[in-house]
């Protein structure tokens, strides 16, 4: 169970500062694909960095399974974003240096998992996403549909409780973000796993368990019916 | 294995960074292996020329000689000094033993007097006398010639050259004035100007007879391996204990080369100093640039799950990999640049040489090992600071770079 306990987080210094989130209250449903909405700078982003283990809230607790995930020292928190969380970026994120089939096994590397099962994995997830004839290529030749499937692999590879996606279709053209989608919606069903998915996308709707929406600094629930902002 | 490839590939993509990098810790490693070389090399040849020419490795004398609170000088010879010679001949290291006799005299030709250190050796007992001295003329003395061979500065002030009569003058030690005619056999020059202009060499046996005496002042020590000096030193402290005597090596009796090493010393550890604050200034300039240039990359790293500690080491492993090519390019540059400096026989005129001096660059393996480790050490050090500041930035702030 992932929970946000009268989290409140703001930006900036004294008067520039500007409140994002306050005491807000969520139980995020293991093993659904949540749908978190919102207009521009509600929020969004915030939330799945607090959820994630990227960024620890002003005031109030991020919960998982009981336990307070920023009361953790570094190298505990790295540990449980490693082996439980995925995070998908918007700008993907690859480490340029490295080929697709080693951004695709660095989580795995990470984990000290032993060479031959890391290629097993790496090898099956590049076949999964359709990357195979991409394997040895950098992220500088790829096109963006194709690093989106790199991150993807990257963060799906380990098999994680929890994926965090942000916004990963908005620099994607329709039909590759669809693609995507599809790629994220096959992933959850296959392996169980908890998905939040901040999106501008309507369209979502039509695929996630549950669909939020942040107003006011507050979460609600999304009212399906309505289909506008 | 892929933080090796980040690590390299991160080297190799900034390479303009990493040359420089490189270039600044090579150039310090290459300019204090071959300054240290140097040092070095010239301390073994003035060494070489001290234990040979001078002192040998080892100098048996009474306690009085070496403290020169005396009232007469008898009281500080070693008379009955054969059995000694025998005993310390027995230790299976030593290789000769040399009696020698020091004396301040008057040496005058049919025109020109000048006053002279007179030193009587055995040159039998001493095979590598003139590996001490360079022969500027003339030939090793032979005793039945009453032979004497004069520094090249005092046998210019006295204008003689080898064949040429000389006399010297001399108080015995019962201070009576005695005379004793020489020819000089050869003109030797030491590298030092003090001891060449009043330096001259006379058998022990005819030194012995100007100063009416049948001792000695010390016992000249020559080992095999000078490696051996403190072993055998402590040998001879054993077998000669009571006899009012005391050993002392070559390095304790030469304060000129304690002097000139403590400052070769002080000079390399300045030269290191200002070497490496300048490699450091370097070293901050392009690590830091490289950290600002990965800022996003580390939030993406550490949004994975990698923690601050395991970046820590993943970042450094490109320090490593940088010192460690800089260590093999610099020390196969540094052994080209000796041997090149070496094979153009480059000569110099110091100060005090009455010759003038070959530069010799030594290239040693633990100067190598002791120059590699202290670099490579300060600018690991030097560089985790600088990466500590770095992977400790917030996350999410560090992923915005990435946009």
């Amino acid at each position: 169970m992932l929970e946000l306990k009268d989290v409140s987080k703001a930006y900036g210094d004294g008067d520039q500062k500007q409140l994002v989130l306050s005491q807000m209250n969520w139980s995020f449903e293991v093993g659904k694909f949540t749908a978190l909405m919102g207009k521009s700078g509600s929020g969004k982003s915030t939330v799945l960095n607090l959820l994630s283990g990227l960024d620890q809230p002003d005031q109030g607790q991020v919960i998982f399974f009981g336990q307070n995930l920023y009361a953790r020292s570094d190298a505990s928190l790295s540990d449980m974003r490693l082996t439980n969380f995925g995070y998908i970026f918007q700008s993907f994120n690859l480490i340029s240096n490295l080929t697709t089939y080693e951004n695709i096994e660095y989580p795995l590397y990470l984990m000290n998992i032993k060479s031959a099962e890391r290629k097993e994995k790496t090898l099956k997830m590049a076949e999964e996403l359709g990357l195979m004839s991409f394997r040895d290529k950098l992220p500088s030749q790829l096109s963006g549909g194709q690093r989106q499937r790199v991150a993807i692999g990257r963060a799906l590879v380990k098999k994680p409780k929890y994926i965090f996606a942000d916004e990963p279709t908005a620099n994607l053209d329709e039909q590759t973000g669809a693609e995507i989608i599809s790629l994220i919606q096959k992933m959850q069903k296959q392996h169980g796993t908890t998905v939040v998915y901040v999106t501008h996308d309507l369209d979502i709707v039509n695929i996630a368990d549950t669909c939020l929406y942040l107003t006011n600094r507050k979460i609600e629930n999304y009212d399906r019916t309505r289909h506008s902002y | 294995m892929i933080a090796h490839v980040i690590a390299i590939r991160n080297l190799i993509k900034n390479r303009y960074r990493t040359v420089v990098s490189l270039g600044m810790i090579i150039g310090a490693l290459i300019a204090i292996t071959i300054f240290r070389g140097y040092v070095l090399r010239t301390l073994e040849i003035v060494q070489t020329t001290i234990v040979n020419g001078q002192f040998g490795h080892l100098q048996v004398a009474k306690e009085l000689y070496w403290t020169q609170e005396y009232k007469n000088k008898k009281e500080t010879l070693l008379t009955d000094y054969l059995p000694i010679v025998e005993e310390i001949s027995a230790i299976p290291q030593v290789r000769a033993v040399s009696p020698r006799s020091k004396f301040y005299g008057l040496l005058s030709t049919e025109k020109l007097s000048d006053s002279a250190m007179i030193i009587g050796i055995d040159p039998k007992q001493e095979p590598d006398f003139e590996v001490g001295l360079a022969l500027i003329e003339g030939h090793k003395f032979d005793v039945s010639n009453r032979g004497i061979m004069i520094g090249t500065s005092l046998a210019r002030r006295l204008r003689v050259k080898v064949n040429d009569d000389i006399t010297l003058v001399a108080s015995t030690l019962d201070l009576v004035i005695n005379a004793m005619d020489f020819r000089v056999a050869g003109v030797f020059a030491t590298g030092t100007e003090e001891f060449d202009s009043v330096a001259a060499f006379i058998d022990i046996k005819e030194a012995q007879k100007v100063m009416n005496t049948s001792s000695v002042d010390v016992l000249k020590i020559s080992l095999k391996s000078a490696k051996d000096v403190d072993a055998v030193k402590g040998a001879i402290e054993s077998k000669l204990s009571g006899k009012n005597v005391l050993v002392k090596t070559w390095y304790d009796i030469s304060t000129l080369f304690r002097k000139v090493e403590s400052f070769y010393n002080t000079q390399t550890g300045l030269m290191f100093g200002i070497l490496i604050f300048i490699v450091l200034l370097g070293i901050s300039n392009t690590v830091s640039m490289s950290l600002n240039e990965r800022i996003g990359e580390i939030g993406t790293l550490r949004a994975l799950g990698q923690s601050q500690m395991s970046l820590l080491k993943q970042f450094m492993l490109e320090s490593f990999y940088l010192c460690t090519m800089a260590i093999v390019i610099g020390v196969a540059l540094a052994k080209l640049l000796i041997t090149m400096i070496n094979s153009a026989k480059v000569t110099a005129d110091i100060p005090g040489a009455s010759l003038p001096i070959l530069i010799e660059v030594g290239f040693y393996w633990d100067v190598i090992l002791w120059v590699s480790l202290s670099l490579c050490l300060i600018v690991n050090i030097f560089t985790a600071i600088l990466i500590l500041k770095y992977v400790r930035i917030r996350i999410v702030e560090a992923l915005r770079h990435n946009i």
